[in-house]
């Protein structure tokens, strides 16, 4: 084999890590305490991806460090139609070689499973919740690649990146934010923001004192378009003050910029309604689906880590997936048409990753909609 | 000099100097559509096997070291990878197949050296060199060494190399000497002839196209002198010990016929010109010679009693095994 026995594995998660480090001006290792693993969905790593963590499992390698894994595809029954069985025994295998690993849970959301404290030195893929870790819970982690985290989780350490070293002294981009009115506009400001800085980090002021959804929209989609490890965000980011915003470019965003991001949606007839991207926590959870008595039209999928249990029990007609992802699922291959969304994360992503058509829509109006009063 | 700076990202475990064909192109590579890891296929440019692949970086980074480590245990993973733009995964990929990895900052000028045919390089110290290919074509008259020449000289340009074909005696003065007769030539001045006629013709012509990166292909050269000289009884380390200071070739596929068919082709096609050549007892002796050089390795034998395409495909498959130059894309006959 390949890796060699599991002590060369070991190695080579080591020498892989320490080669990155050195090739990005960071020669020596730390310690983590906690690693997320991402490229778990068969859609994104195909048949490479699942004889590596197979071959990987088979060797004996085991995480040694708290370690959580991404969503899998959400492949689940829609409107009858049943995923390819090949591809369904292929995502559960990946799933199976993770969990004998050591994978303590299949979330895009870890910081629910076990929140790390300021000043933890983490090993994250997984962009939404990176930002989230270095920006809301002033933990340490690199951007990480989907297989760097991976062999992080096994080695418990990861290269001493610039993320680990703390916020930087300075920002060269303000960004104020005008009042979102729901998570769903929090993403859309994300987008926004996310562009401001290509290279750098920014400073986001308009954030602190909205409720925990609207800030992990806000994130996740920042994410997208940008590919920093951190956004500073003022009155929740800790340490935030310390940074020097003098002489820093100011950029407004305001509702006026939303309303593009809003329209059309009344053009998907069949649609599928999806929210949990990220994934929900167990109490938003509970707020939403005591919203829906029946659902009218269509179908509505709720995403939310395997760890929240009962949900497959919940109940009229709303599907709660625990552990899976949709955004990561090749939707098309499952007959659906059009997605309806109040994750601005998922509207970029849907189109290019599950091959579907993706509407925004804020969340009360979503839910109006699914039980027909919309 | 034909070169371009690189530098060193990871170095691999490699210890011998990686010599191999190039494949360049100047995008950006998402392994998961991009890279077929079961037959080792870059999209839109073909085999990457074995091969110095120059890309300007990978996106997507998720699963490009799977699909890496997928060609690796396929045996279908490039030689060396040269990218532009290099991140975290990419250096994860290198590292995990053990695949060295070079960074070059100028890779327009690396894409225009390659589009202008030079298709064959070494890694030497921090710089990607391009280099020439000397590939011999070897054989008894009649043994189809002009046609197997032309047409490898005419795959190799179908596949975008810089190629030459070439033949020797290289001077007409020399030529008319042989053919006319005029001089009584004892075995010894002929091969110091010939050997001069080489010397001459590696400084004006072999050298001066390797130098640019070409694959040069040669209608006879040094083995040629060996068998025929030594078929009337030169001392063979002797004729060897006059191509000193000449490259030996990188390849050489030697035409294997007997005398009294080859001869047959010859009349048959009415192309006969070195009479002088006639004698086949002698031509028994040259192809001893010949079978000699190849049962010590020197050249590759390739049985030339059967039709042309067959030898053609034959020697092809050859320079594709032991060069490395891949001529399936355009010569979709040969496997």
């Amino acid at each position: 084999m390949l890796l060699g026995e599991y002590g060369e594995a070991l190695a080579k998660a080591m020498k892989v890590l320490v080669k990155v480090g050195e090739s990005l001006g960071a020669g020596r290792l730390i310690e983590i305490s906690h690693a997320h693993v991402s490229g778990i969905s068969y859609f994104n790593v195909g048949d490479a991806g699942l004889e590596f963590v197979e071959d990987l499992a088979k060797l004996g390698a085991r995480f040694s460090v708290f370690t959580t894994t991404n969503p899998y595809a959400a492949l689940v029954d829609y409107s009858g139609r049943s995923p390819a069985s090949e591809v369904l025994k292929k995502q559960l295998r990946i799933v199976s070689a993770l969990r004998a690993m050591g994978s303590k849970s299949f979330t895009c959301t870890p910081y629910y499973v076990r929140t790390p404290k300021p000043g933890e030195h983490l090993a994250w893929a997984e962009s939404s919740a990176v930002l989230y870790a270095n920006s809301v819970l002033g933990a340490m982690t690199n951007r990480e690649p989907g297989v760097l985290s991976l062999l992080a989780g096994i080695a418990g350490r990861t290269y001493l990146g610039e993320a680990h070293k703390g916020l930087p002294e300075e920002v060269r981009h303000v960004v104020n934010l005008e009042k979102p009115k729901d998570p769903s506009e929090a993403g859309v400001y994300g987008l926004l923001a996310g562009k401001v800085s290509p290279t750098g980090i920014a400073l986001v002021r308009g954030i602190a004192d909205l409720p925990e959804p609207y800030i992990k929209e806000f994130l996740a989609a920042y994410a997208v378009p940008s590919p920093a490890h951190v956004v500073i965000l003022e009155g929740v980011t800790p340490g935030f003050s310390r940074v020097n915003i003098a002489g820093a470019e100011r950029v407004y965003i305001g509702r006026s910029e939303l309303k593009e991001f809003y329209r059309d949606a009344d053009s998907c007839e069949n649609p599928l309604y999806l929210i949990g991207c990220p994934h929900l926590s167990l109490k938003e959870l509970e707020q939403v689906v005591s919203k829906v008595d029946k659902v009218e039209k269509g179908e509505l999928w709720i995403t939310v880590g395997d760890l929240i249990s009962q949900a497959e029990e919940l109940r009229r007609g709303v599907k709660v997936i625990a552990g899976g992802c949709a955004v990561t699922t090749r939707l098309d291959s499952l007959g659906v048409d059009c997605v309806i969304t109040d994750s601005a994360k998922a509207l970029t992503y849907l189109p290019k990753l599950a091959g579907v058509k993706a509407y925004l829509m804020r969340r009360d109006e979503l839910l109006r909609k699914v039980v027909g009063r919309g | 000099m034909v070169e371009v700076s690189i530098t060193p990202v990871f170095r691999g475990s490699v210890s011998k100097t990686i010599c191999g064909e190039v494949v360049a192109t100047d995008t950006l590579v998402s392994p998961l559509g991009d890279l077929d890891p079961e037959e080792g296929y870059l999209r839109g440019v073909g085999s990457v096997a074995g091969k110095i692949v120059v890309i300007k970086g990978f996106t997507g980074s998720t699963v490009g070291p799977y699909v890496i480590y997928s060609m690796v245990k396929r045996g279908k993973a490039p030689k060396a990878l040269v990218a532009e733009v290099i991140d975290a995964s990419t250096v994860a990929s290198a590292v995990l197949a053990d695949i060295p990895l070079y960074k070059v900052d100028d890779l327009s000028r690396l894409l225009d050296l390659y589009r202008g045919g030079a298709r064959v390089a070494c890694i030497e110290g921090e710089f990607l060199r391009f280099r020439g290919i000397l590939i011999a074509i070897e054989g008894l008259d009649g043994a189809g060494k002009t046609s197997l020449a032309k047409a490898l000289h005419k795959a190799l340009l179908n596949c975008g190399f810089r190629a030459v074909y070439t033949y020797e005696p290289y001077s007409n003065a020399i030529r008319e000497i042989f053919e006319l007769g005029s001089l009584k030539l004892t075995p010894e001045v002929e091969a110091l002839l010939m050997v001069a006629d080489r010397y001459s013709h590696y400084a004006g012509v072999i050298r001066p196209e390797l130098g640019t990166g070409a694959i040069v292909i040669l209608d006879r050269y040094i083995y040629s002198t060996l068998a025929y000289q030594g078929s009337l009884g030169v001392d063979i380390g002797w004729l060897e010990s006059l191509h000193k200071y000449l490259p030996e070739p990188d390849l050489c596929i030697y035409l294997d016929v007997d005398p009294e068919l080859g001869l047959k082709r010859k009349v048959n096609a009415g192309s006969y010109r070195l009479r002088y050549f006639e004698n086949v007892g002698r031509l028994r002796r040259a192809r001893e010679i010949y079978l000699d050089l190849v049962s010590k390795g020197k050249m590759v034998l390739v049985d030339a009693s059967q039709d042309l395409p067959t030898v053609v495909r034959t020697a092809f498959e050859i320079v594709i095994r032991e060069l490395g130059v891949d001529l399936r894309r355009c010569y979709p006959e040969v496997q």
